[in-house]
């Protein structure tokens, strides 16, 4: 019988394989629309986290709601083990390292698909549209495989 | 951006009974928008388009019948016209009040203005 730690990774694993499926699906069936879909679901995952889990993103200030959301996925998720959102002028970087979706933003990105469901874009866009009428959209990523690290681009529109 | 938000508020003013027109990406995001009506939903209704437009596009093409040039919806209270512009990375969206709108118009304002719109897009860098 499988150990507790190897049934999270076989559910993790899982969970990865399922979001390809639907991440793929959606974007050979809309395309570039797809990602139509990502600001509904981050306005879900704020919710999700206000209403179960009486964590709040609060703020007037951009880089603070970023920061905030960086605590909130390592610290309350373990959605990554380090992420860095820092905003400028017009744009949003996201640096993440060990994400939980690792697997399938390599699956995606070989089948060239971008990672419109990446976790902390798609609260990025949430909170800065919700909190402060912000519209953004996906511009770029980079990949680091030896470190298993991510750059996403998004620009304030 | 001005000159994008001006020949939109151009062509909106071409326009009886607009309720809101707006200018957005293939990824659903509006980046230029002229609304009348604050209680319609123009952000909503650009992500909800751009899906249709995609599938419009997709069936067009598996149909063989020529390129989608623009897409009407009629609704009980509203024409809700879109029209893909330049290169169809970006299309237009015009919701007007049915009761104030004539659709001949709507049509022949949105094909009318397509070329000034599309010259007015900042070009993305992806």
């Amino acid at each position: 019988m499988a150990t507790e730690e190897q049934k999270k990774e076989r559910m993790r694993r899982l969970f990865n394989d399922i979001i390809f499926g639907y991440g793929k699906g959606l974007w050979d069936l809309f395309g570039e629309a797809s990602q139509a879909t990502a600001e509904t679901i981050g306005e879900d995952i704020l919710e999700d986290m206000e209403r179960e889990l009486g964590l709040e993103i609060h703020g007037e200030n951009p880089q603070a709601l970023l920061t905030e959301i960086e605590r909130l996925i390592i610290d309350e998720y373990g959605m990554v083990k380090s992420a860095r959102l820092e905003i400028s002028d017009h744009e949003v970087d996201i640096f993440c390292e060990g994400c939980q979706l690792w697997n399938v933003t390599q699956q995606l990105k070989e089948a060239g698909v971008p990672p419109y469901h990446c976790v902390p874009m798609m609260m990025a866009r949430a909170a800065l549209h919700k909190r402060l009428g912000k519209k953004a959209r996906l511009i770029g990523i980079k990949h680091d495989a030896e470190k298993r690290s991510c750059e996403i681009d998004i620009e304030l529109v | 951006m001005a000159k994008l938000d001006e020949a939109l508020r151009e062509m909106a003013g071409d326009i009886p009974g607009i309720i809101a027109a707006d200018i957005v990406g293939a990824d659903g995001v509006s980046i230029a928008t002229h609304s009348v009506d604050p209680k319609f939903n123009a952000e909503g209704a650009a992500a909800q388009f751009a899906l249709a437009m995609k599938l419009l596009e997709k069936s067009a093409g598996m149909l063989q019948i020529g390129t989608v040039e623009d897409n009407l919806l009629s609704t009980a209270k509203t024409y809700i016209v879109s029209r893909l512009l330049g290169d169809g990375s970006y299309y237009l969206l015009v919701t007007v009040d049915r009761s104030d709108a004539n659709l001949g118009n709507v049509r022949l304002m949105a094909r009318q203005y397509a070329d000034a719109l599309w010259d007015a897009v900042p070009k993305r860098k992806m």
